[in-house]
């Protein structure tokens, strides 16, 4: 592949393009060897396979009443058909400051999700998805026309590049405003550090109830939790410039990883209620490490 | 820093100075390390639950404050070495106390020079210094919960003060060495008398009944009769600390001996009271002989070797040798119109070191002869009473004659009294049965004892030389026609016998006492005879209970009784160097005791004076190595109780450096890198 201008060369250089074309072939090969998900679109409409019934209100077309279920049950109810229709992957990318904060190495949890999600994208391409790109941070940007076909996948990359780090992070009000504006149902992937005060719940109920199927891929860097500088310290919020005294002492830290441990507790119960999929991961995990867990996370591949 | 800072205002400044300088630390707060963080919420929420939980959490930084100037206080005030103040009651006090009686050794081989020499001086100290700086060390490192009695040890055991802590003991010991001390009354300065350990053991006993944590500290110079118990009778454990002497194979002191006059008598020249003999025991308490020179002082006042040396009517220089060991050195002839009588031995080569000058002298009187009343019965014979008139000290008093007669003898006597003597000369009856009486009697008399053997031209020998009635006295020579063999009974001693008969002059104790001669005065050439007036003067001297010219002396330190004439009244003792004082009057003898070395005096209202010379003890050799070498003295235990009065200062500084480590963490957490 060759190098396009407005991407980054710095995280989409051939090595990562090759890597992902290998790991397009292999989630080709786990496709075909029955190893794939079932991934059905949820939407209810004028296809041909049955998929459920529900009680009849006034104004629904008459034609899909089902009148053996009358005349069994005096009930009157519509019958529900899965409609086949292309699907829709939207990578929900957070872009807020937390996400740009540097770690140890130079790399940031943007960087990280920026590959995953170019990863992700080029086997949805492959796939015959539509793709497309969700920023948000302090609230979730137009998402861009959705693109169809590997020949899309630098138009991808290009809209990846362009994020940067800013802002606070609000998933829930972001996801809240990407669903008012309505887009094609389909699997949204959230890639976020999800430090959001409001929590993850309400953003991922708003998704399910919108119809579209939630993926969390949370984003984390554990070596925070791993240091030996104890003693009296400041702590600069990087996305409010709030600044908190800290003594630091061992015994704090094992708290913190406490608490960190319920945060993760609590976006894993958020998902659950949903029956959303949720991968954590580090950032010292590679990228093409993150993407054969979605793999197995199942829901993805199609 | 050497010593405590008892400057108030020197610790106020101190704790002043520091207290700002950590309050400035403190609000010169270091700039903290700045951390970014992601997501502060999460910090904020641990923070919240982690304050709640930890108690003064909020307030660590003023408690840290707080502590630092806590234990900067501690410091400061541990520079001034505080003392608790708690306040135990008596009974706590007393029952805390450990009470020692500190008993030194004050007998005379105490004076001997034979001690380390003191700082800065090269000349031997005596023992007794040595013995106090060793008790002065003790007392220094006394602990404040021992009470010290001192108790000065010779013959007698004083009290020199107690019970006091160390330092007034210390106190004591130097007002006792001290120059303006009594050295018989409240000194610890050798005295001239043997150590008699069992009164010093008694006393401490006493002193010690009824205290608690007691022991006896035994300070002396081991000499023979030092203590070897290790408890007194009552049972308090004794701790015995040697003061000497010292070796005699020590460097240097290998010609160390001593030249001591162990005793002086005075013989009186028989039939001339006024000259006699001295004999003197000298001893050489070294291993060669020495050459010496004896002199000898008679005067009739002085009481002792500074006294003699001053006053000293006449003085006689003997030029002798004297071996190792003791040596007998004789002196006939001395005037003693002077009747006392003083001997030093002084050591004429220079190559020798006398320790022990204390020794160097010996003391003698002539026995007081008291002037005797005698009543003389019989027939007059010229011979007789001439022998009779000669001795100055007689009253003679002749009987009426004729047959005894109560009545004529008490006109005789002018009714002052009994006669001390009755000369019963050639009377047909027994002398009165109430008196002492020299019986001279060839005839048989009336008595159922008299014996009516006689013996022509006998050799008559002394038979007991050595009994006072035969004192100097020799027959050689004499002659008797005739004499009357007596008959001896049990308890008799015969003074003379006719060799080949039997006794002829006998003595008898009585009482009364009675010598009786079977010799006819007019039948012999006994009464032209030297020995005439000596056997009267013995018979007499006998019968009146003296002690024929021989005074045992007294001993330092040991109690003596003195019979001193009847009638005498305000009798005042006067020991030597010292002012006269009321004696202690039992009867017809004074009684008393003491530890100075001279002749002491007795002297009656009426002038009367009895005189009596002390001789040391023989057991005070101060060339005589103690068994044990020279110990060191323990010094106080350093102090272990909570309680004890030393170290609180350590414990303070203990606690403020407890308190820094406790304090250490909380630094290391708030360091800034």
């Amino acid at each position: 592949m060759a190098a396009h201008s407005g991407i980054r060369d710095d995280l989409f250089d051939p090595a990562f393009l090759g890597r992902v074309e290998q790991l397009a072939l292999l989630a080709r090969r786990m496709a075909t060897s029955g190893q794939r998900a079932q991934r059905r679109s949820r939407k209810v409409g004028s296809g041909i396979e049955f998929a459920d019934h529900r009680d009849y209100a006034p104004g629904d077309d008459v034609r899909a009443l089902d009148w053996k279920l009358f005349a069994r049950t005096e009930r009157l109810s519509l019958k529900l058909y899965e409609e086949e229709e292309d699907l829709s992957v939207y990578f929900l990318v957070d872009h807020s400051a937390s996400m740009g904060m540097a770690r140890p190495g130079g790399k940031t949890l943007l960087d990280r999700a920026l590959q995953v999600a170019a990863a992700l994208a080029y086997i949805a391409l492959g796939n015959l998805d539509r793709v497309a790109v969700v920023p948000f941070s302090q609230t979730a940007e137009a998402p861009g026309r959705a693109l169809r076909g590997r020949g899309q996948y630098f138009r991808v990359l290009r809209a990846l590049s362009q994020l940067e780090a800013t802002g606070r992070t609000a998933v829930a009000a972001s996801i809240d405003a990407f669903v008012r504006r309505q887009p094609r149902r389909g699997l949204a992937v959230v890639l976020s550090d999800l430090y959001d005060p409001a929590g993850l719940g309400d953003a991922l109920r708003a998704l399910h109830l919108r119809g579209y199927e939630p993926m969390v891929l949370h984003l984390h860097d554990l070596s925070l939790l791993e240091t030996d500088a104890y003693g009296d310290m400041t702590l600069l919020d990087t996305e409010t410039g709030d600044l908190r005294e800290v003594c630091l002492t061992p015994d704090l830290l094992d708290r913190y990883r406490r608490a960190f441990a319920a945060f993760c507790g609590e976006i894993d119960r958020a998902a659950r209620e949903v029956g959303a999929r949720c991968l954590h991961v580090d950032l010292s995990v590679p990228f093409d490490d993150v993407v054969m867990r979605v793999f197995r996370l199942g829901g993805f591949l199609g | 820093m050497t010593g405590p800072i008892t400057d108030g205002a020197a610790l106020a400044a101190a704790a002043g100075f520091v207290s700002v300088a950590l309050t400035l630390l403190y609000l010169l707060r270091p700039r903290r390390r700045q951390v970014e963080v992601p997501y502060a919420g999460l910090w904020r929420r641990v923070l919240a639950e982690h304050e709640m939980r930890t108690i003064g959490g909020r307030w660590r930084r003023l408690a840290s404050w707080a502590l630092f100037l806590g234990v900067a206080a501690l410091l400061i005030g541990a520079l001034a070495e505080p003392m608790w103040r708690h306040e135990p009651t008596a009974a706590e006090r007393q029952a805390r106390l450990h009470h020692i009686v500190i008993g030194i050794d004050t007998s005379a081989s105490t004076a001997t020079r034979d001690g380390p020499p003191a700082a800065g001086q090269t000349a031997p100290r005596r023992r007794i210094d040595a013995a106090c700086e060793r008790v002065r060390s003790r007392l220094e490192g006394a602990r404040p919960d021992e009470r010290f009695l001192l108790l000065a040890a010779s013959g007698a055991a004083r009290v020199i003060g107690g019970w006091g802590t160390g330092a007034a003991a210390l106190d004591l010991l130097a007002a006792a060495l001290g120059p303006a001390a009594d050295v018989a009354a409240a000194g610890l300065n050798p005295t001239a008398s043997a150590c008699d350990p069992a009164r010093a053991l008694a006393m401490a006993d006493l002193a010690l009944t009824g205290r608690g944590h007691t022991s006896v500290l035994w300070v002396t110079d081991g000499g023979p009769d030092g203590v070897v118990q290790t408890r007194t009778p009552a049972g308090h454990p004794i701790e015995v600390v040697r003061a000497g002497p010292l070796p005699a194979a020590a460097p240097g002191l290998a010609d160390l001996a001593d030249l001591a006059i162990g005793s002086v008598r005075l013989r009186a020249n028989p039939g001339d009271p006024g000259r006699t003999m001295l004999i003197a025991h000298v001893d050489n308490r070294s291993a060669r002989p020495h050459a010496a020179r004896l002199v000898i002082a008679t005067s009739a006042a002085a009481q002792n070797g500074d006294e003699f040396a001053a006053d000293a009517s006449t003085r006689r220089v003997l030029l002798i040798t004297l071996p190792p060991g003791t040596s007998r050195h004789e002196m006939p002839d001395l005037d003693v119109s002077a009747p006392r009588v003083a001997v030093r031995v002084e050591s004429a080569d220079r190559t020798l070191v006398d320790v022990a000058p204390w020794n160097d002298w010996g003391f003698a009187v002539m026995a007081e002869r008291r002037r005797l009343r005698v009543l003389v019965a019989g027939p007059t014979h010229a011979l007789l009473g001439a022998a009779l008139a000669a001795n100055p000290r007689l009253d003679v008093i002749e009987a009426p004659p004729g047959p005894p007669d109560a009545a004529r003898w008490t006109r005789a006597l002018q009714g002052s009294g009994a006669p001390d003597v009755v000369v019963w000369h050639a009377m047909a009856v027994p002398p009165p049965a109430d008196l002492p009486a020299l019986w001279i009697s060839f005839e048989p008399p009336a008595d159922a004892t008299a014996t009516a053997r006689f013996a022509r031209g006998p050799e008559v020998v002394p038979r007991d030389a050595g009994h006072a009635a035969m004192r100097g006295v020799s027959f050689q020579d004499t002659n008797f026609d005739n004499v009357r063999v007596l008959g001896a009974r049990a308890g008799d001693v015969v003074l003379a016998d006719a060799r080949g008969a039997g006794p002829v002059m006998v003595a008898r104790a009585g009482p009364p006492p009675r010598i009786e001669w079977g010799i006819d005065l007019d039948a012999t050439d006994l009464p032209l005879r030297y020995a005439m007036p000596i056997l009267i003067d013995n018979a007499l001297g006998w019968l009146a209970g003296d002690a024929g010219g021989q005074i045992v002396p007294l001993q330092p330190g040991r109690p003596w009784s003195i019979a001193v004439p009847a009638g005498g009244r305000g009798w005042q003792w006067r020991e030597p160097g010292r002012p006269p004082r009321p004696a202690r009057l039992a009867g017809d003898r004074v009684v008393g005791s003491s530890e100075v070395h001279g002749i002491h005096t007795f002297t009656a209202d009426d002038g009367r004076t009895v005189a009596r010379p002390t001789q040391l003890a023989a057991s005070e050799n101060p060339a005589r190595l103690a068994p044990a070498s020279v110990g060191a003295l323990p010094v106080a235990r350093p102090a272990s109780s909570p309680d004890a009065g030393t170290g609180r200062w350590a414990w303070l500084v203990l606690a403020g450096l407890g308190l820094l480590l406790l304090e250490w963490p909380a630094y290391l957490r708030r360091r800034t890198l």
